[in-house]
């Protein structure tokens, strides 16, 4: 029994749950942005075999839910520095758990957004191979569900500075 | 906008139309004009048309295949050529292009041919690579009494000692290893016994009925074959070359077929009666002499008249140098009704503003503008694409503005290399004066100040608004509801003006914990005191002014509390205006974790290159990302909140009948007008 409590003593230490809080900082976005821009890449491979011209076009599109993956990136990195767990800080619990929970709104902010964004991107993938002149505007919609994701980014960013 | 009619004789239909073509400031319109007692009807498409446009699918299919043999400089950046079209038309360039454009097409299906001929030798070729050894003609394969088989069979089912055995005579050709080629003779009588045997091998029998030679002869012509093909595709190869030198002349002719094609397509907007044609369109005011100069060569009658009202009169905007670079982004809201205010003047000094609070660094600013302005001299873009350049490149001036007030450089990139190459700082580069200037500019830095930052943002917000307001308050007044004017927007400025005193003792305390000065907090309290009573006035200024004009109590008191409600509408408006914390946060968080991950390998020559690569590709990707975000959030700030408080839309852009240009620009008309 010792040895078990001993295991989880030795495991759910400070620095370990930071090092949990910039995995899920990471994690989760990157999930919800691969998938988006699975579903956007597909979306296009249908459109290139028509016209393989608008694959220029069809970039933005599917790089727009990429940014996602990136933020969770950013507070990850932002984790590690400020925790100073690799300056070999020891960080309480309690601590630990703040940058858990620091880490939730880019987390779930950005894996959400992400596959939302994908959907909207997908639509503007519909749109130029119908209306190759109106993707500016497709563009500019996706975009526009990207601000949650900001501003997911933005809180974690506050918390963890 | 003036409206044009012009009566003239059908045989100048074709001349007219081209010269409104180049004229450039006329809109053809589809229009029935008022008949009287003439019988008008639309000129229908005729034959032309289709031949145009099949001309041009032939040069579209032409070009590229020029392209690929010309040894002229590359694309991007290359000037278009200006050139007499008429001059090209009547000197017979304009012909010989089209004949050069023919002899492509034939030398590219003579190409294609070949390559299937090629294809399809080099297949026989391989099927008879294992008969090379055989030395009988290929196709006598039985005489009367016997029957003789070509063919082949895995070599793990070969069966020599059965087939001998069921009276064939066979002959070993040769074998690749899994295959194994040979020939069976018999006689006509054993068939029955070979084909058990042969099936049994799981033969595939091979048919060379067409070739009378032996698979040596054979396999030597089709080599002949195959490089006197060769040899005609390199003399095909340097036709093209010589045929590409024309390859200017064949651009510029697809330009005088597109413009012939726009104006067949213009002229179907044309009413005719038997002998005459009839053409209504727009024109800006200004260009009144120019058409009336352009159409003075012809026999016609004109007429240039204001728009009467119920007209659908198209709106052309017209801005300094400036602000006409943003007119493109009310063009992807809406235009403005004809008449109506144009907002692009206010709209790009905001737009310029905010662009700027949003994506505060002077580094990215500085690559905006070497970027846009560059590329615009350089690569000499079309009118659509240059606007947008010279746009961006405004906003880039803003970033750099901004970035030098509020301490951008991508990101802290200054403090990061003093602290990284200059032990002497001993890593606390901040704390010095210019590192302190580097980080916070001359404010302070929206990274370690969010809070002060955010009230930025937010008093941004009120003065937009406030300007939309006035907007408003000015179009109101002009179109002689003065009272209403001053009722619907005054009430809120007095409100506004008292939560603008009452805000620096609460902005204060959520900045610094530490108390202020005595007398400075004596000073904020007597304001924020001050400003309450201000706010109230100007709470019971809506509530009772707001229903000035309104004919009974109760629609009074009714406009008076929506006045009220509406506060609401304007907290969220003014609320939105945090997106702009948000972005020039989250930009420059991002180039500052950028210059972190290249400060972590900064040793030695790999380490620097590393370092080098590691923050081009960062700083690119953190400029695309927020460039876009800051694109569109500085647009939304003025569709939604800006334009919500004044803009009536819905106004038709004015689009003239153009000539095609891709390629080139004609003088021809600009000369003749000159001389005239």
């Amino acid at each position: 029994m010792q040895v078990i409590f001993d295991i989880i003593k030795n495991t759910f230490t400070g620095n370990n749950l930071a090092i949990l809080g910039a995995a899920i900082a990471v994690l989760l976005p990157g999930f919800g942005s691969a998938r988006a821009v699975n579903s956007v890449a597909r979306a296009t491979a249908g459109l290139i075999c028509e016209e393989p011209q608008k694959y220029g076009k069809s970039m933005l599109l599917q790089a727009l839910p990429m940014t996602q993956g990136i933020y969770g990136m950013v507070i990850a990195f932002l984790i590690i520095i400020f925790s100073g767990i690799t300056a070999g800080e020891v960080l309480t619990i309690e601590q630990g758990f703040y940058y858990v929970f620091a880490s939730l709104p880019i987390a779930l902010g950005g894996w959400y957004s992400a596959i939302r964004q994908g959907e909207v991107a997908v639509a503007g993938i519909s749109v130029l191979a119908k209306q190759p002149d109106a993707v500016g505007k497709a563009v500019i919609s996706a975009s526009f569900v990207e601000l949650y994701a900001i501003l997911a980014l933005l809180i974690s960013i506050l918390l963890v500075l | 906008m003036k409206k044009l009619t012009v009566l003239a004789h059908s045989s100048d239909a074709d001349a007219i139309v081209r010269r409104m073509l180049h004229l450039k400031c006329v809109q053809i319109q589809r229009s029935m004009p008022e008949a009287g007692e003439l019988s008008l009807e639309r000129i229908e498409s005729d034959g032309k048309q289709t031949e145009i446009r099949e001309r041009m699918a032939h040069i579209e299919a032409a070009m590229p295949r020029l392209a690929k043999y010309s040894t002229r400089r590359g694309g991007i950046g290359r000037r278009v050529q200006r050139l007499d079209r008429a001059a090209f038309v009547a000197d017979g360039r304009a012909e010989r292009a089209y004949l050069a454009v023919e002899r492509t097409l034939a030398v590219k299906s003579r190409m294609d041919e070949i390559v299937a001929e090629q294809t399809r030798n080099e297949a026989a070729m391989q099927s008879l690579l294992p008969w090379l050894n055989y030395d009988a003609p290929l196709n006598e394969v039985s005489s009367a009494h016997t029957a003789m088989q070509l063919g082949s069979c895995l070599v793990k089912l070969y069966n020599y000692e059965a087939l001998e055995a069921a009276g064939a005579y066979v002959e070993d050709v040769s074998d690749d290893g899994k295959t194994q080629y040979f020939s069976v003779t018999y006689h006509k009588e054993d068939e029955e016994a070979v084909t058990a045997a042969l099936d049994k091998c799981a033969f595939l029998k091979v048919n060379f009925s067409d070739i009378s030679t032996t698979a040596q002869a054979a396999y030597d012509e089709l080599e002949r074959c195959q490089s006197a093909l060769a040899e005609e595709n390199s003399a095909l190869i340097e036709t093209l070359m010589d045929l590409s030198e024309s390859l200017d002349d064949i651009e510029v002719l697809y330009d005088v077929e597109g413009t012939n094609l726009n104006i067949c397509l213009q002229k179907q907007k044309l009413y005719q009666t038997q002998n005459c044609i009839v053409l209504a369109g727009w024109l800006p005011a200004a260009a009144e002499e120019r058409v009336l100069g352009g159409l003075s060569a012809f026999e016609c009658a004109c007429e240039i008249s204001e728009p009467e009202e119920g007209d659908e009169v198209p709106v052309l905007l017209r801005n300094n140098p400036f602000s006409g670079t943003f007119e493109w982004v009310i063009e992807m809201y809406s235009y403005p009704k004809y008449g109506g205010f144009d907002p692009t003047l206010i709209m790009s000094i905001f737009y310029f503003l905010i662009f700027g609070l949003m994506f505060a660094d002077v580094g990215y600013g500085l690559l905006l503008v070497l970027a846009c302005f560059g590329g615009v001299k350089l690569l000499n873009p079309k009118e659509g694409l240059k606007r947008m350049m010279l746009m961006f490149g405004y906003c880039g001036i803003s970033c750099m503005i901004m970035g030098v007030l509020f301490g951008g450089w991508f990101g802290d990139l200054p403090v990061a290399i003093m602290n990284n190459f200059f032990p002497q700082f001993g890593g606390q580069a901040q704390n010095t004066a210019v590192g302190h200037f580097f980080n916070n500019g001359v404010f302070f830095n929206p990274v370690s100040s969010s809070i002060p930052f955010l009230f930025v943002a937010l008093g941004m917000g009120e003065v937009h608004l406030v300007a939309g307001m006035a907007v408003n308050m000015v179009l109101t007044w002009k179109s002689g509801k003065r009272i209403q004017a001053l009722c619907e927007n005054i009430p809120y400025w007095v409100m506004f003006a008292g939560v603008d005193l009452m805000a620096p003792l609460a902005a204060a305390g959520m900045i610094s914990s530490d108390p202020l000065a005595p007398q400075t907090q004596a000073l904020l309290e007597n304001l924020s005191g001050i400003g309450m009573y201000v706010m109230f006035v100007g709470i019971a200024m809506i509530l009772f002014l707001k229903g000035i004009g309104e004919k009974t109590v109760f629609a009074w008191l009714i406009k008076g509390l929506g006045g009220l409600y509406s506060l609401i509408s304007f907290a969220s408006d003014l609320l939105s205006y945090s997106r702009i914390l948000a972005l020039g946060l989250v930009a420059s968080v991002i180039a500052q974790v950028i210059n972190m991950l290249t400060s972590l390998g900064a040793s030695g020559p790999v380490g620097f290159i590393f370092m080098v690569i590691v923050m081009i590709l960062g700083h690119g990707l953190n400029l695309a990302i927020n460039l876009l975000g800051t694109f569109v959030h500085a647009a939304r700030l003025q569709y939604i909140e800006f334009f919500g408080k004044f803009y009536e839309d819905g106004g038709e852009a004015f689009k003239p009948a153009l000539p095609a240009e891709e390629y080139s620009e004609d003088t021809s008309f600009v000369l003749n007008e000159t001389n005239n």
